[in-house]
């Protein structure tokens, strides 16, 4: 009993546990949710069952983007996955009457060969990926600030870097922070200042989506309306 | 956190994804399955965009996020079509190009 305490005590103890434990706590968690519901949705013989079980998978891997810091991608899950995607799955499961009880029996010689594959797939996968990226660690950076009001504050409350890199030494009471002011600091003072908003990577992502990407991004945009025009040809009734 | 942690989970959800679509017969349980697996691959791609510490694996999943919006309600139509002609959602019939 006090064996494994003090073991239970030593593992908790180690740097790469306690530098981020409320996270891996937090993924430990929501992986177990996640892959619990995907296994059920894939065995469940309810077909409305699969369709709620696929939402939680879907909810937790937004958990997972807002645990690794993309934020942005976390929310647009949810709108396009959870709103609307899940809501269509309902749509086809009502419209096709499918059987909203027990689906039909898969036969076990199918149902084996999809384990084998699938296991198999997962030894090839599993062990590349313990080969190549055996211990790396995710390193997260402070996100930059995106917005700046311009402020009074008084310098007793200023952060020394941000009363260094202005030159406010033995100054007191109120000074005004301008925008240009602002904009001669480094990001990493940037982010101390009063006034700065501080808000993941969306400034990052609507730069690259409009600048880098935007090629692809009016494609996605052509490819949604052939995607909407393709569904009514299709589904129209003659 | 480890990035093998969220690379592994990925891998996971990916072959649970294939598992599906593999041995379901219903059509629209067939197309879950592959958001099962189009989720894994974007789970890569927000681990890996975090771990080079640039935005544009982000970038990459939402493009991915919008095609599968595009993909369901393709798929789902054709579904619908399935139903229509031949009263069932059964993947297995749909033999008719066998040689």
């Amino acid at each position: 009993m006090i064996a494994a305490l003090t073991l239970a005590q030593e593992v908790l103890t180690r740097s790469e546990f306690t530098d981020a434990l409320p996270q891996n706590i937090a993924f430990a968690i929501i992986a177990g949710v996640m892959l619990f519901s995907a296994f059920k949705m894939v065995t469940t013989g309810n077909v409305v069952h699969a369709a709620l079980y696929l939402m939680i998978v879907l909810a937790a891997s937004a958990a997972i983007f807002i645990l690794l810091g993309s934020d942005f991608v976390g929310a647009t899950q949810i709108l396009v996955y959870i709103g609307a995607i899940i809501v269509l799955f309902l749509f086809g499961i009502m419209l096709t009457k499918a059987q909203l009880g027990d689906d039909d029996s898969v036969s076990s010689e199918r149902r084996g060969m999809g384990a084998l594959v699938g296991v198999l797939l997962f030894v090839v996968i599993g062990f590349a990926l313990v080969d190549t990226y055996e211990n790396i660690e995710v390193e997260f950076s402070d996100p930059e600030p995106i917005a700046f009001t311009p402020t009074t504050a008084d310098v007793d409350d200023l952060p020394t870097p941000v009363i260094e890199a202005l030159g406010l030494e033995g100054r007191t009471g109120e000074v005004e922070i301008t925008q240009a002011d602002f904009d001669s600091l480094e990001p990493e003072v940037q982010r101390r200042v009063p006034g700065a908003e501080v808000f993941g990577n969306n400034k990052q992502i609507a730069d690259a989506i409009f600048s880098d990407y935007i090629v692809p991004f009016e494609a996605t945009s052509v490819l949604l309306l052939a995607a909407l025009i393709g569904a009514v040809v299709v589904a129209r009734k003659e | 956190m480890m990035l093998n942690q969220f690379l592994l989970l990925a891998a996971v959800l990916f072959c649970i994804g294939v598992y599906g679509v593999l041995t379901r017969r219903n059509g629209v349980l067939v197309l879950m399955s592959v958001e099962l697996i189009l989720n894994a691959v974007n789970i890569n791609l927000v681990a890996f965009g975090a771990f080079r510490d640039n935005v544009q694996g982000d970038v990459f999943a939402i493009f991915v996020i919008a095609v599968a919006a595009a993909e369901v309600g393709v798929g789902l139509a054709m579904v619908l079509l399935m139903y229509r002609n031949r009263k069932s959602t059964d993947f297995t019939e749909l033999d008719m190009l066998k040689g």
